[in-house]
């Protein structure tokens, strides 16, 4: 009976067991060539112009930051792969999540061919050392054999290298993006000029915070509606003079907060809090846009282009609010911008799933596609007709919702700066802040750190940068003296600053001996 | 609070712990008010009061949005069919592993048992777990996110443990009648565990509900992405994104707050609903569940 007993136990473990394994394998896919791929994503093979090759078949990770990911079949990537002749499996990613999943794919060896990395993928320390460790492609030598590839600057390049070599095609961003996007309608009503030097910025704030600029009788608007991360003080630091979050002092790279100009831009956000210039609640704030859009504060220090699409709920709200942008703000340096001063983000090319030269020489060709302008049009602004029409030769949306539903990620696909697009008609504030980007651009301020990279920081950067964020909030609430700030800055010496300086330093002479 | 001690009738211990009662049950509830009234107030309103209990307009934009594309929809179906299945294996391996660890004269029932205590204690990572799903041939299919924590060891334990305390007799009686183990395990011992099997249900069901990183992890095709997500993905954007702005594409436009809250509303009420069938077997469940000895 015992026996018995046993037996159909034993039975029951193995049924559950057989379960498990069964059920695991009855979906198991084929191993591909290409692991991790989409089977549900294979474009209908287009039966259109007999193509005299075979279309290649290359797989991507991409990331969108639209709610839902873009459609597998949509027309706009049938027409780019019938151009670059390709197969394109994309497998979208949300941003939200997408550091994660590289990370996870990168140390499982099981990553596309063509990957996306997020800016400052060069301070993500598991993207990093598969770099190092030969994971992926050196392409810098191959782009000369390229028609559009070759275009590329040699100063971004240099920018955008991880250890002095080019790894990565990076994505054309306007590199000198920041700027002051200002309530003109404010300025009008409290009859202010556009400011154009520090003085007569800092003026221009406190009108904007204690002069009742929307005149409705109460006392509730600011200058700068910032959260924790104090929108605009690396502006100020410039405009005092100081780096672009990192600097050259005396042959050593040095972060910004050692610097004269930076210890006055804290005064400066000290008198700012104490005024009510900047709003009270910053440290639990977590947009910079939220009192902007609600019409409560008259500046935000950012991305010129946000001017296109970021300030809708704004004129919801206040449809008689105008907005300009400024960029050039004399400080006793003179004017100084700063450049985004992080690491574009970048396509790398894993050695794991391109096997050999030949097949990099052809994904890279495919690259080389995308610049040219067909796909600059469609990745822009979609199909003609269908996302837009061209009226005098420029393109009109026709569609906007369509637009951002089937077209507006698609951009993510694309390296280059749509140079070869049609060009769009744009409201002349947008064509202002676009222009100041470009024109800003040679004399911008870079960050001399943004190619180099120290083990330490990619270690334990977010702490140490903690520290110093924490002593900044602080002070600037007037909780911190400055013997707290110093020591804040001490801390952040001792638990591995000096040696963040001194791997940048050495990374930095070895690059430019 | 005021002390004015009167006797007889009016308890003053009782009043505590109701006012205390109802101080949390405001607590847990006014936000998901604050939620369902958010989502169908307009976004003017929203922006500038912030919080919104009763919505003076009444706005069903947020709704409107959401389900203007199909992908919501087809998410939340995903998502109940991973809830349904998921729950079902995971009831039926749980029970049939945990019946028969539940009897002593089981060889090797301390060494299962200590192999699944190990494995509640120490976790391979998400690597190795992502390696072992790619080489079982599970990634791209929803098995990689019911077989992986097919078994949860803690539940197993706890029903495991339930079953320990059936009176012995009740099965040696059924044995006698000429019941094999599964029959008395089907015809006696699970009609007998319905609390139990009721609570773990419920518990199994709303992880499954919330899965979210294992299918970004595994699932590569986004129309088998469950509704979290895309409700991640709209809740993290229409808060202004993550991290500097820089890492946002030239034409970044984030969704409404209406939209984030409408989302949250569609995608929690439905798991909700399924609380009142189980919350009488929910107490009683957990009591008998818990560890004697």
């Amino acid at each position: 009976m015992n026996g018995l007993k046993r037996k159909s136990l034993g039975i029951a473990v193995t049924i559950a067991l057989t379960v498990a394994l069964v059920s695991g394998c009855g979906n198991g896919n084929k191993e591909t060539t290409v692991p991790a791929t989409s089977i549900a994503s294979q474009p209908a093979s287009s039966s259109e112009s007999p193509k005299t090759a075979e279309p290649i078949s290359i797989s991507l990770m991409i990331p969108y930051w639209n709610p839902e990911a873009p459609k597998a079949n949509s027309e706009v990537l049938k027409e780019v792969q019938s151009y670059t002749n390709t197969n394109l499996n994309i497998s979208w990613v949300p941003a939200s999540s997408y550091n994660d999943k590289l990370n996870a794919l990168i140390a499982s060896q099981d990553v596309p061919q063509i990957v996306y990395v997020l800016a400052n993928g060069n301070k993500n320390s598991g993207l990093v050392n598969a770099v190092r460790s030969g994971m992926f492609w050196e392409i810098g030598p191959y782009l000369k054999e390229y028609p559009n590839l070759s275009q590329t600057s040699k100063d971004l390049l240099k920018q955008s290298a991880i250890d002095g070599k080019t790894y990565g095609i990076f994505k054309s961003f306007p590199q000198a993006r920041d700027g002051i996007t200002i309530r003109k309608d404010w300025l009008n009503s409290l009859q202010l000029q556009e400011p154009k030097t520090l003085d007569e910025l800092i003026h221009v704030m406190e009108a904007f915070a204690l002069q009742d600029p929307d005149k409705n009788g109460k006392k509730d608007t600011f200058a700068v509606g910032s959260s924790a991360g104090l929108n605009g003080f690396n502006n100020f630091v410039l405009y005092n003079g100081g780096p672009n979050q990192w600097g050259i002092v005396d042959g050593k790279i040095t972060p910004n907060f050692l610097t004269k100009s930076y210890k006055e831009t804290l005064d400066l956000y000290k008198y700012f809090y104490e005024k009510n210039i900047i709003n009270q609640d910053f440290p639990s704030v977590t947009s910079d846009f939220e009192l902007f859009n609600k019409g409560k504060s008259g500046m935000i220090f950012g991305a010129l282009d946000d001017i296109q699409s970021r300030y809708a709920d704004l004129y919801k709200s206040y449809p008689e609010a105008e907005l300009d942008v400024i960029s050039l703000i004399e400080g006793p340096d003179g004017a100084r911008v700063p450049t985004r001063g992080v690491f574009p983000p970048q396509f790398l090319f894993p050695k794991t799933s391109i096997k050999t030269e030949e097949q990099l020489k052809q994904i890279l060709g495919y690259m080389d596609k995308l610049a040219d302008s067909t796909v600059q049009n469609l990745l822009k602004w979609g199909i003609e007709g269908v996302h837009y029409e061209v009226e005098n030769g420029k393109a009109v949306r026709t569609d906007a919702q369509r637009f951002t539903q089937e077209v507006s990620q698609l951009d993510f696909l694309q390296y280059t700066e749509y140079k070869a697009a049609t060009p769009g008609t744009l409201q002349p504030v947008v064509e202002k802040a676009l222009k100041m980007q470009v024109d800003n651009f040679p004399n911008a301020i870079v960050n001399p750190a943004q190619p180099l990279i120290s083990d330490t920081f990619v270690q334990n950067g977010s702490e140490l940068d903690k520290i110093i964020n924490e002593a900044r909030t602080k002070y600037v609430m007037g909780q911190l003296d400055e013997a707290g700030w110093n020591k804040a800055v001490e801390q952040w010496r001792k638990n591995g600053g000096d040696k963040v300086i001194a791997e940048y330093s050495a990374e930095y002479n070895k690059l430019n001996p | 609070m005021p002390s004015g001690a009167k006797k007889n009738r009016f308890n003053w211990y009782d009043a505590i712990v109701y006012s205390l009662l109802l101080l949390f049950t405001l607590l847990t509830l006014v936000p998901f008010l604050f939620v369902v009234g958010g989502s169908f107030a307009s976004t003017k309103e929203l922006l500038e009061k912030g919080v919104v209990l009763f919505p003076t307009q009444f706005s069903l934009d947020g709704y409107k949005y959401i389900f203007s594309t199909s992908t919501f929809i087809t998410s939340l179906l995903v998502t109940v069919w991973i809830t349904v299945s998921g729950t079902a294996v995971n009831l039926v391996m749980t029970i049939l592993t945990a019946y028969p660890l539940s009897k002593s004269e089981l060889k090797g029932q301390k060494i299962c048992m200590m192999l699944i205590v190990f494995s509640m204690i120490f976790s391979g990572g998400m690597i190795p777990t992502y390696l072992v799903v790619k080489a079982f041939g599970m990634l791209d299919s929803y098995w990689s996110l019911i077989i992986p924590g097919a078994i949860s060891g803690f539940n197993l334990i706890v029903i495991r443990n339930f079953f320990q305390q059936l009176p012995e007799g009740l099965e040696e009686s059924a044995k006698i009648d000429g019941y094999n183990d599964l029959q008395i395990l089907f015809r006696i011992v699970l009609p007998l565990s319905m609390p139990v099997i009721a609570t773990f249900a419920l518990f199994y069901a709303v992880g499954h509900w919330n899965t979210y990183f294992n299918a970004i992890l595994y699932i590569t095709d986004s129309a088998k992405w469950p509704i979290q997500v895309l409700l991640r993905q709209i809740v993290i954007l229409s808060m202004g994104g993550i991290g500097d702005s820089n890492a946002f594409d030239v034409n970044f436009v984030p969704p409404a707050q209406t939209v984030k809250l409408a989302a949250i509303v569609v995608a929690t009420v439905p798991i909700l609903l399924i609380y009142p069938f189980l919350q009488r077997h929910f107490t009683q469940g957990m009591m008998l569940g818990a560890m004697k000895g």
